[in-house]
């Protein structure tokens, strides 16, 4: 289950399947092309690193699978659908069904407890009140958290806020987790306990792309890609 | 929608200056215009119900007082009598007569008004004491006299008996066989017909004050209502013609009292209510400020919610949910705050001046209130949430 496409004939689709895509950002006049022609598949149950040197794309590309952006050219089939033409409300439904989102600066709200920020995912989803709870607490469970359920952001540690994110993240069951850089706000010690959090999600059939530039934390995932001027230079398979 | 409601509240009060202030900017022009309606709402109720104490039986006459030859249009007691004598429909006609001055009652001195009357019919107040003129007093030009009850008090503050006792205004000595009730109508309808302080007969004040002389006022009282509109066309056609054609005339009824009145309150209404418009656009470019700054402040939350799958329609109501509380609080306050307003004052002046009650009508106060919120919401409210709806996620998210 961890590595489908290892028989090299898979009957559910890759989770994300992109080709050939480039993105270009217009300044006024001025075209930056920050992704020059990608191609790039992650099957059901990968745990991916994407590395690369500052400003070589690595967020422009997460933007791009994670539905926040549209490819300016290529095809992008997240989950079996194709993503690349989706209008703004699609691409909503997609992020909330099919994506959650681990980022570096955690990303709570900052006025509301781990419940309610786990909860938010579900009431976009239209997910009634009582079962609303239910889900968000079990989310929590599953990252140690349940007994911080009610504290604020502020009341919480780096750590500890970054394991509500991802509960939050994982609530409505998405199709992939998508980290940027998720323990780049964290010391050495918690960054440790995410990503044994995040090794132990892989375990359980998660779906997991990370951004990282460290080395020592891309080598918790399975497979690494490496971002260059805008391009894959490199697939280094390793487990 | 409770989520979406809670989560406005608790903005709302995380910034609670703020929000006090949009909602204070709000209620005082909603209160404004709630007041005026409520004014105007009671004022054309105790202007009908003035009128309606008013004899609809009479017309005044007199020149117009545009005309150049407006002396030869003077009436005499001929023209007077001709109108009484052959315009159908026409039971009295009189001179109206009016005069400042000092009234004695035994050695009290009171700067009183001095003026006459046709009958019963023309005095709007009801009897507290005495009787009115007859026609024998009329035919006789009794020097007699009718007190108001603004006269009697001031001329008689211990309360002594004074039907039967003697007033005296300046040559003249008149017996006092009646008192006037509190006018019920008291500056209203004082505009639509004098009740003087001291009332004798016409004919008294004919023979004492006006003997020979040009009329320019007269009072004209029909039988019926119904022909009060037909004597009227057909006063001034006698007249004019009784002059060679040359000059002209008008009338003034209760109906065109009534006209004039509304039209008077009409005018200061639009006034106030204009008044209160501008200071309802102000308040709602408050509540678009404030809605622009939350939304300013809060561009990162916003990325948040996009990224975790809010779709715009989401955003946005959220961002209306706030500006309809601001609106809905803001409206309510300022209905609470006119109509407490506005029910004062009708209490303490138009009732008391007018004597009619009208009841402040709350509910309409309140629709009122609840028009205003929605509009100002949906006007103010819409830019502002679809600007937040439409926030990109990946910008809001860089957003400090
Ligand atoms: N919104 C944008 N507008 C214009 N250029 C952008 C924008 N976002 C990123 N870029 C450019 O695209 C390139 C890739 O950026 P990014 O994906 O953020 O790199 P990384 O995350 O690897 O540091 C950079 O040259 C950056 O300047
Ligand atoms: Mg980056």
């Amino acid at each position: 289950m961890n590595n489908p496409s290892n028989n090299g004939v898979t009957r559910t689709p890759p989770a994300i399947d992109l080709r050939d895509v480039t993105k270009t950002y217009h300044l006024g006049s001025l075209e930056v092309p920050a992704l020059r022609g990608v191609s790039f598949t992650v099957e059901r149950g990968e745990y991916i690193a994407i590395m690369g040197p500052s400003g070589s794309g690595k967020s422009t590309l997460m933007n791009l699978i994670g539905c926040l952006d549209r490819v300016t050219g290529g095809t992008y089939v997240l989950d079996g659908i194709d993503v690349a033409n989706l209008d703004d409300n699609q691409l909503a439904e997609i992020r909330l069904r099919k994506i959650g989102f681990v980022f570096q600066g955690f990303n709570l709200l900052a006025r509301t407890d781990a419940l309610k920020n786990v909860c938010l995912p579900l009431f976009y989803a239209g997910v009634p009140a009582a079962e609303r709870r239910r889900k968000a607490l079990a989310a929590l469970a599953e990252v140690g958290l349940e007994d911080r359920a009610h504290h604020k952001p502020t009341e919480l540690s780096g750590g500890q806020q970054q394991r509500a994110a991802i509960a939050r993240a994982l609530v409505n069951d998405p199709t992939v987790l998508l980290a940027d850089e998720p323990t780049g706000n964290l010391d050495s010690k918690t960054s440790e306990d995410v990503l044994a959090l995040f090794a132990r999600l892989h375990e359980s059939g998660r779906t997991i792309v990370m951004v990282t530039h460290d080395a020592e934390v891309a080598r918790h995932a399975g497979r690494i890609v490496r971002v260059r001027d805008g391009l894959l230079v490199e697939e280094a398979l390793h487990a | 929608m409770i989520d979406y409601l809670l989560e406005s509240l608790a903005v709302l009060r995380a910034n609670g200056i703020r929000t006090f202030l949009a909602i204070l900017g709000l209620s005082i022009g909603v209160a404004a215009i709630v007041s005026v309606q409520i004014l105007g709402y009671a004022m054309s109720g105790a202007v009908s119900g003035s009128l309606n104490m008013l004899s609809n039986r009479m017309f005044l006459i007199q020149p117009n007082s545009q005309q150049s030859n407006y002396r030869t249009a003077g009436m005499t007691q001929r023209d007077l009598a001709a109108v009484r004598n052959t315009v159908p429909g026409v039971r009295e006609v009189y001179p109206l007569f009016f005069r400042q001055g000092i009234v004695r009652l035994g050695h009290r001195r009171i700067r009183l008004m001095l003026g006459d009357v046709g009958n019963a019919q023309s005095l709007t107040t009801p009897l507290a004491a005495g009787r009115y003129f007859t026609r024998t007093d009329l035919q006789e030009r009794a020097r007699i006299a009718i007190l108001s009850h603004n006269a009697e008090k001031r001329l008689n503050p211990n309360g002594a008996e004074i039907i039967g006792q003697s007033v005296r205004a300046g040559a003249h000595t008149y017996r006092v066989v009646g008192i006037l009730q509190k006018p019920a109508t008291g500056i209203i309808s004082s505009f639509v017909h004098f009740t003087p302080d001291v009332a004798i007969p016409y004919t008294t004040a004919v023979r004492q004050y006006m003997q020979g002389a040009k009329y320019y006022g007269a009072a004209v009282l029909v039988h019926h209502v119904a022909e009060l509109n037909h004597a009227e066309v057909q006063t001034i056609r006698l007249l004019k013609a009784r002059k060679g054609g040359k000059v002209s005339y008008e009338t003034f009824d209760r109906k065109q009292a009534a006209q004039q009145l509304g039209s008077v309150f009409g005018v200061l209404s639009v006034v106030v209510s204009l008044i209160g418009g501008i200071s309802l656009l102000v308040a709602g470019i408050g509540i678009m400020n404030i809605l622009l700054v939350s939304i300013a402040e809060r561009t990162r939350e916003i990325g948040i919610r996009k990224a975790i799958g809010a779709k715009r329609s989401q955003i946005m109501l959220q961002f209306l949910i706030e500006a309809a509380l601001l609106a809905f609080g803001g409206s309510l306050l300022g209905c609470i705050i006119g109509g407490t307003l506005g029910a004062w004052i009708n209490a303490a002046y138009i009732i008391k001046i007018s004597g009619v009650i009208v009841p402040v009508p709350w509910l309409g106060a309140l629709e009122l209130a609840v028009i205003f919120a929605t509009i100002v919401t949906l006007a103010f409210g819409t830019y502002p949430a679809l600007r937040a709806s439409r926030l990109n996620p990946i910008e809001a998210l860089r957003y400090e």
